[in-house]
């Protein structure tokens, strides 16, 4: 079969996907020439011009016989942070936007940030508070938190940039977003549709850099089709003079492009977060894309065909990426914090439900996974190979936000983990065994279902029998601030354990989601920005996200009616929202509640590196 | 594999294997829905992969037949698992929406890929679905009943038009193929064992046995 071609996509990026680029293939080939014999003269038969990217599915190296020769601590979580960070735009690259367009676009320069910290004094108000008082944090690369350095770097190229992109109608923006879709545009005139198309205040475009749509998350073909070609224009415009749009700002929309392989993605924002925030969300569909199809069928698809139209690929997955435009429009910790949720379980629960796991475990099993409503409640895995958490982020939306997978039945299909491996399929046996409890069940064999099947039916049983299904029904409970902390002023809260790459949030119960995380956007733009400033205050009255001594240029925004506050300790960052006028004093005393009540209790509230075999 | 047993007495009891194919959207988990949990969705979303369901129908009084089903995902992407779905059924369902010409096509090109690479002795069915939709507006169709039973006549395949929303024909289509299964002899059928080593295929339903590649 005919030699992948990546050297297209990769060579315009160098650095981004170099973690599986030293796999030894050697024992793989021999097999697959067995599995490939007879398919190659059957597939010959292929329709001229019609698509089949059949090898792929089959020449996904398996991971277990991959020479994956890293050094244990590399296959930790950490190792999959550097991975992330890897991906991250090379923090020198520039963008340049001077270009004339309707709408008053101006121009604006990125370019590099050294992480020079800005003097970060310690909190004030009181002087029974632990808060660090953080030098600057002139972290290196090497022994700094692996794992917020995608953020920390992206945040770096955006800092300057990120003060000025703050657009004044946060407080329309953040309300009914997603009540205004329940009308079937169908029965709306074309101009209705495009008024309420344009009325949206965030749009997510995938096009190819041909200029072909590959999705949007609103809008019929022909409303999008010639706002697609405007965007490609202006990307291509950089690309041809070897520069790289990344992002500009007109009036109050701020336009972030990537470019992913051979996709462009474009957010159109006015909800106020930065460049970096909003290139994780792009980056969360990107991915989505390779888990569908691999980076070696996108960029093949590609090859030859300039023109081609990717959808035909994408058929039915639309959905998956459906489903994480809407959390994100929803707001999403998790893809703010790249991190996971778990529930919470006491150690002894959890433990016995990986040991449940581990002995029904089948020789070509990979990974082995609970999850409960969107939430981790155990994992297996090799000691030789780490789980990296937007693997599963992806994995949770997959099966949470569509209705694919949650009918009861069993389900075989094949699944790109891109951070573990983007060029391959694994094949995952996906079982929901109640309405909100999956069993996932993942090898490198394709022909492994019927021995997961019977895994599978064995853990179930397992855990009916054991009385802990109940548990991971209780688990699923977030506590109120209140419960944790009686009378305390704090709303809600969420925690994200660096090191697991994990994060807690308290009961989204009567707390405005939306507005909430808007705060949170705002505090995490603050203390992942250039400042690296170690506690944030957000204040409702003064509408100005405020790093502690960095002066917070962070005027005309308007209020979102509650006050926020982020500290960032070892390891660890912690958000938190409180009625509007709140002391700052009794704030931080209930954040430094939430995280006593959280180091207490984290080997319940964390899956602490899960089970091995 | 099917394992037909002779338990207590007369009674029968076999289990087969059976695949659905066809194009995206044509029906084939509507009606595996319908024949499995009597249901009907308007609104599905198109699979992913394949779903694995089971169903049991008595046959008449002393014959029970056991479907395992692989509801395939009929988008392009997936085409070339397809082979390690079918390459041990027993029977098959090739499904067209008789209000597509084009799904009559893609159903003839799965016929002629079974015919050629699957068990020598697999049972064919042609399903042309969506039969309700050209109950109400006979305009709406697009394939003949006359053309499809034509080729399905010729080229030895049992034909259904069915409805997965009303139901209609859904059931007969699967005890006509039970029927016509082979109940008595015992041991796999016409399966081509292990086939010169050109593959591993799923392992056989309940008792999977612990060998094959493992890594
Ligand atoms: N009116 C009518 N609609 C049907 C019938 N069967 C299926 N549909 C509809 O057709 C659409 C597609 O049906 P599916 O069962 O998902 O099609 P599929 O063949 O499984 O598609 P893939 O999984 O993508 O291969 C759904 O919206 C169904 O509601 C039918 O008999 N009558
Ligand atoms: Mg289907």
């Amino acid at each position: 079969m005919s030699a992948e071609n990546h050297s297209a996509t990769l060579s315009a990026h160098p650095d981004e996907f170099p973690a599986f680029d030293n796999q030894d293939r050697h024992t793989d080939a021999t097999i697959e020439d067995d599995l490939e014999t007879p398919r190659a003269s059957f597939y010959s038969e292929v329709a001229e011009g019609e698509l089949s990217l059949d090898e792929d599915y089959f020449s996904s190296p398996p991971p277990s016989r991959n020479a994956m020769t890293t050094p244990s601590e590399l296959l930790s979580h950490k190792a999959a942070a550097i991975t992330s960070s890897n991906n991250a735009p090379q923090t020198h690259s520039r963008a340049t936007v001077a270009v004339s367009l309707p709408e008053g676009v101006y121009a604006q320069q990125q370019d590099a940030m050294s992480g020079s910290g800005s003097v970060t004094t310690a909190p004030s108000f009181s002087d029974s508070m632990s808060i660090r008082s953080t030098a600057p944090t002139l972290k290196s690369l090497g022994d700094a938190d692996v794992e917020s350095m995608l953020g920390e770097i992206l945040s770096e190229t955006e800092s300057r940039f990120c003060a000025s992109s703050i657009q004044e109608s946060i407080e329309e923006s953040v309300e009914d977003e997603d009540t205004d879709d329940e009308i079937d545009e169908e029965i709306l005139t074309d101009e209705e549709q495009l008024a309420r198309w344009r009325a949206k205040k965030k749009h997510f475009f995938i096009l190819s850099e041909a200029g072909k749509p590959v999705y949007s998350r609103y809008g019929s073909e022909t409303i999008i089709s010639s706002y697609i070609g405007v965007l490609q224009a202006i990307i291509s415009f950089f690309t041809d003079t070897s520069d790289t749009l990344q992002s500009f700002q007109s009036g109050s929309h701020l336009f972030v492009v990537i470019s992913s392989g051979p996709l462009y993605l474009v957010a159109i924002s006015c909800t106020g977060e930065t460049p970096a925030q909003l290139r994780l969300q792009l980056d969360s569909l990107y991915q989505q894309i390779l888990s569908t199809l691999t980076l070696s069928q996108l960029t093949k698809a590609f090859s030859g065909r300039f023109n081609f139209d990717l959808r035909r690929l994408l058929g039915g997955t639309e959905v998956f990426l459906d489903g994480l435009v809407d959390s994100i429009l929803r707001g999403s910790p998790a893809i703010l914090l790249s991190a996971l949720e778990c529930i919470t379980l006491r150690k002894t629960h959890r433990t016995q439900i990986n040991q449940l796991l581990l002995t029904h475990r089948t020789s070509t099993l990979l990974y082995g996974l609970i999850i409960t409503d969107s939430r981790l409640v155990s994992v297996i895995r090799p000691k030789r190979h780490s789980l990296h958490p937007p693997d599963l982020q992806l994995l949770f939306s997959m099966l949470f936000t569509a209705s694919t997978f949650r009918d009861g039945n069993e389900h075989w299909t094949p699944l790109c983990m891109p951070r573990f491996n983007s060029k391959g399929f694994l094949h995952a046996y996906i079982h929901f065994f109640t309405a909100d409890s999956a069993i996932v069940l993942i090898s490198a064999d394709k022909d492994a279902f019927f021995e997961l099947r019977e895994m599978a039916e064995k853990v179930v049983a397992g855990l009916q029998e054991t009385g802990l299904r109940e548990r991971i029904g209780e688990g699923v409970k977030r506590p109120k601030p209140v419960d944790i902390m009686p009378g305390t002023v704090i709303r809600h809260w969420v925690y994200k354990s660096r090191g697991n790459v994990q994060f807690i949030s308290s009961s989204w119960e009567g707390v405005e989601r939306k507005r909430t995380m808007v705060v949170y956007q705002r505090l995490h733009a603050v203390v992942h920005g250039r400042g690296r400033v170690k506690v944030a205050f957000e204040t409702a009255g003064s509408g100005a996200s405020q790093g502690v001594g960095d002066g917070g240029d962070n005027g005309g925004k308007r209020s979102l009616g509650q006050d926020g506050m982020a500290w960032v300790g070892n390891g660890w960052e912690v958000y938190a929202v409180a009625k509007r006028g709140t002391k700052r004093e009794a704030m931080v005393r209930g954040v430094q509640g939430i995280v006593k009540w959280v180091k207490e209790r984290e080997e319940r509230v964390f899956v602490i590196g899960g089970a091995t075999f | 594999m099917s394992h037909p047993r002779a338990s207590t007495q007369s009674q029968r009891f076999a289990q087969f294997k059976l695949v659905l194919l066809g194009e995206s959207a044509v029906g084939k988990s509507s009606l595996v829905l319908r024949f499995v949990k009597d249901q009907f969705d308007d609104y599905r979303e198109s699979t992913i992969g394949a779903a694995f369901l089971t169903q049991t129908i008595a046959l008449d009084e002393t014959t029970t037949v056991k479907f395992e089903i692989w509801d395939t995902a009929g988008q392009e992407r997936y085409k070339s698992l397809a082979p390690m779905y079918y390459r041990n059924a027993n029977c098959a369902v090739v499904v067209y929406d008789i209000t597509q010409s084009s799904s009559l096509d893609k159903a003839k090109a799965w016929v002629k890929e079974l015919q050629r690479q699957a068990n020598e002795n697999i049972v064919i069915a042609l399903a042309g679905n969506k039969l309700d939709i050209v109950t109400g507006d006979p305009s709406k169709r697009a394939v003949e009943t006359v053309e499809a039973e034509a080729y399905a006549k010729e080229a030895g395949l049992l034909f259904f038009e069915t409805s997965a929303k009303t139901a209609q024909n859904v059931k007969d289509l699967f005890t006509a193929i039970a029927k016509k299964l082979p109940l008595d002899q015992p041991g796999p059928r016409g399966a081509r064992p292990g086939a010169g080593g050109r593959g591993v295929d799923l392992k056989g339903g309940m008792a999977a046995q612990q060998q094959g590649c493992n890594c």
